[in-house]
């Protein structure tokens, strides 16, 4: 997978609080979701948000594997043109959670059968955990 | 970064759901209200296609979008994000989610991006709740940590043509840091673009009250007494419900809801009320909201019915001065509030007052010529059931200049000052801040100081637009083959309409939102 274009939006990440930019994202986006940056306390993921669920983020990072990442793991968590933001461990409010939905690769979600197709597709049998 | 668009971008987004049907028809859509002779919709922006089966495709030209088929050159990635093929035709079936990314500009000179998102079932029900029921941007400020609903600007501006200049009364005093703060946020699901904010800084006598007027000037009255007498068309007298600003409000009658039709569909106030000695001027003062009439006519009639259609409609039809001016003199001529004073022996039309927006109330003056005599007769005429309205009174006035105070800051969600939006919000100019839903933004002001006791009145001026985002359930429900054309018929409409659902409505809004005065 090619993936520099969600690590050159990662650069955006820490000034697009406000607003939208430029409509060349969203074509450079092309089918990925919106980069992220999570804090996770000793360690820092950077990558693809993929698809978000009630307890969690799916996440993409940089040449890694498709990982699970729980907001209780999250210290802080940016995304790049989302009007959302993670803080302290905690869960989004639902108007962040419906925000980080829409901004992933999946806004649909992800199935079991289509999350199984898409951990063979990366030649995982299961969601890696957070590291 | 630059978060803003030079000049507004002339589209509006698109975003649909298609996938889940049923959840579309759970919300009460009947599927038979689909027409099937609905013809194709070209969306000549980029579009992401989101299939069910997890790839996604990409249409970087626009696509056109029947009611079975998306047809367009698109390229086409697999679950990996790898680029497999390309695609002309993909059945509608097969898509879970289209959304329309970005939009040209009139200007050429940059492209806005509008951020995706699922309108539907995917939604927690009360995001969604809200969502149907915002509109525009919304104003808050702290009040002992609790936000405060202060104004909803420019709640009619639609479309770029559109764009108007608010000016709303706050309730919001300088802190302890010699700070104004006031939360802008984006409540609903539409774009904002904001041209402009001020503080307007009106100094007045204790004994005064400031409030704006219809045409954005400020006015300090005095003396207000409620209307001696108020009799609405259905031969109530509401006066006494209309003396205070208690809560307790007025409504249209529901008989004269009832027999609304293509040929007088209007409600009407008569008011007889006391002239202050010697005044050559008058305040009529209010404190009033539109009804979810107003939401109805916008979702169901001018947008709803035609599904995707009404992204050309949005986009192109009120992008030309024509079409907007013929939306514009029909709605002006047909909603808000028009005010005729009792003189020579016929009701002469002395002014209007615009549609404030169903969220926050509004508190307004109307300066009206003072008649010979100690008494004035007035006539408030309405569609019927458009307009909540708590006070009605009558006082002197004298208008106020006040101290314009630009914007100082601009301190994002995340608490960073961002000085790019705030050069974009400082100057009415051709740079907007474009904010998409769920986000919000503190706009900080440094007043002035001034000695202890000194009667002061702040007041917002807004400057701005917003563009809708067209529902998935509007595209699967259109109803209609062609975009709205305004007339008394499609007013009429939305009347029944509202007789229908307006219970539902306005208690899924109670149950939504905190009203804040």
């Amino acid at each position: 997978m090619d993936r520099r274009v969600p690590l050159a939006l990662l650069l955006a990440v820490n000034a697009c609080h406000i607003g939208a930019s430029a409509g060349s994202v969203a074509a450079e986006r092309g089918p990925f979701g919106a980069a992220a940056e999570l804090n996770l306390g000793a360690t820092e993921l950077k990558g693809e948000l993929v698809a978000v669920r009630d307890s969690g983020l799916i996440m993409l990072p940089a040449g890694g594997r498709i990982t699970f990442v729980p907001f209780s793991r999250i210290a802080e968590g940016r995304f790049a043109h989302v009007p959302a933001s993670l803080h302290g461990r905690q869960p989004p409010t639902p108007k962040e959670r419906d925000a980080l939905r829409v901004a992933s690769r999946f806004p649909q979600g992800l199935s079991p059968d289509l999350e199984q197709r898409l951990l063979a597709a990366y030649g995982q049998a299961t969601l890696s955990p957070a590291p | 970064m630059a978060h803003r668009v030079r000049r507004a971008p002339s589209v509006v987004v698109l975003a649909l759901l298609l996938s889940s049907p049923v959840a579309c028809i759970s919300r009460g859509v009947r599927t038979d209200e689909v027409h099937p002779a609905a013809t194709d919709v070209v969306l000549t922006t980029p579009t992401r296609a989101h299939l069910a089966d997890g790839t996604t495709v990409v249409y970087l030209s626009g696509v056109r979008v029947g009611h079975d088929t998306l047809r367009g050159s698109g390229t086409r990635y697999d679950l990996t994000g790898r680029r497999t093929g390309s695609v002309l035709a993909l059945p509608t079936d097969s898509v879970a989610a289209i959304e329309s990314l970005t939009t040209t500009t009139n200007t050429g000179a940059t492209v806005g991006l509008s951020t995706l998102t699922v309108v539907g079932g995917t939604f927690a029900a009360a995001a969604l709740a809200v969502a149907i029921f915002g509109s525009c941007p919304t104003i808050y400020s702290d009040s002992a940590g609790r936000p405060v609903l202060e104004a909803e600007t420019f709640s009619y501006s639609i479309a770029p043509l559109f764009e108007a200049r608010d000016v709303d009364r706050l309730v919001a005093g300088v802190g302890p840091d010699g700070l104004v703060r006031l939360d802008v946020r984006n409540e609903a699901l539409e774009t904002h673009y904001l041209n402009h904010l001020e503080l307007l800084d009106a100094r007045h006598a204790p004994d005064e009250t400031v409030l704006p007027d219809p045409r954005g000037r400020v006015l300090a009255v005095s003396q207000t007494r409620p209307a001696a007498r108020v009799i609405d068309r259905a031969g109530r007298s509401v006066g006494p419900l209309l003396a205070r600003e208690d809560g307790r409000i007025f409504r249209t009658d529901p008989r004269t809801l009832r027999r609304a039709s293509i040929t007088d569909f209007n409600d009407y106030l008569e008011i007889t009320a006391a002239v202050p000695p010697g005044a050559d001027t008058v305040a009529l003062v209010l404190t009033l909201r539109n009804s979810l009439l107003n939401t109805v006519l916008l979702y169901d009639e001018m947008l709803g019915a035609a599904g995707a259609r009404a992204v050309d409609w949005l986009g192109s039809d009120l992008a030309t001065v024509n079409g907007a001016i013929e939306l514009g003199r029909w709605y002006s001529s047909r909603m808000g509030m028009r005010i005729s004073a009792w003189r020579d022996g016929a009701w002469q039309p002395v002014a209007r007052l615009p549609d404030a927006g169903p969220i926050a109330w509004r508190r307004t003056a109307v300066a009206l010529a003072a008649p010979a005599g100690d008494s004035l007769r007035l006539r408030l005429e309405f569609v019927a059931d458009n307009w909540r309205i708590d006070r009605l009174a009558v006082g002197r006035m004298r208008e106020v200049q006040p101290i314009h105070v630009p914007l100082a800051s601009v301190v994002g969600a995340d608490g960073v000052p961002d000085t790019t939006a705030l050069a974009s919000l400082r100057d009415p100019d051709a740079n907007y801040l474009e904010t998409t839903p769920g986000q919000r933004f503190e706009a900080r002001f440094i007043p002035p100081r001034v000695p202890p006791g000194t009667a002061r009145t702040f007041l917002l001026a807004s400057q701005g637009y917003y563009t809708e985002w067209i529902r998935g359930k509007w595209i699967r429900r259109a109803t209609s083959p062609r975009t709205f054309v305004p007339s008394d018929t499609e007013l009429v409409a939305a009347l029944r309409r509202w007789r229908d659902v307006q219970g539902d409505f306005e208690r899924r809004f109670e149950s939504t939102r905190i009203q804040v005065r």
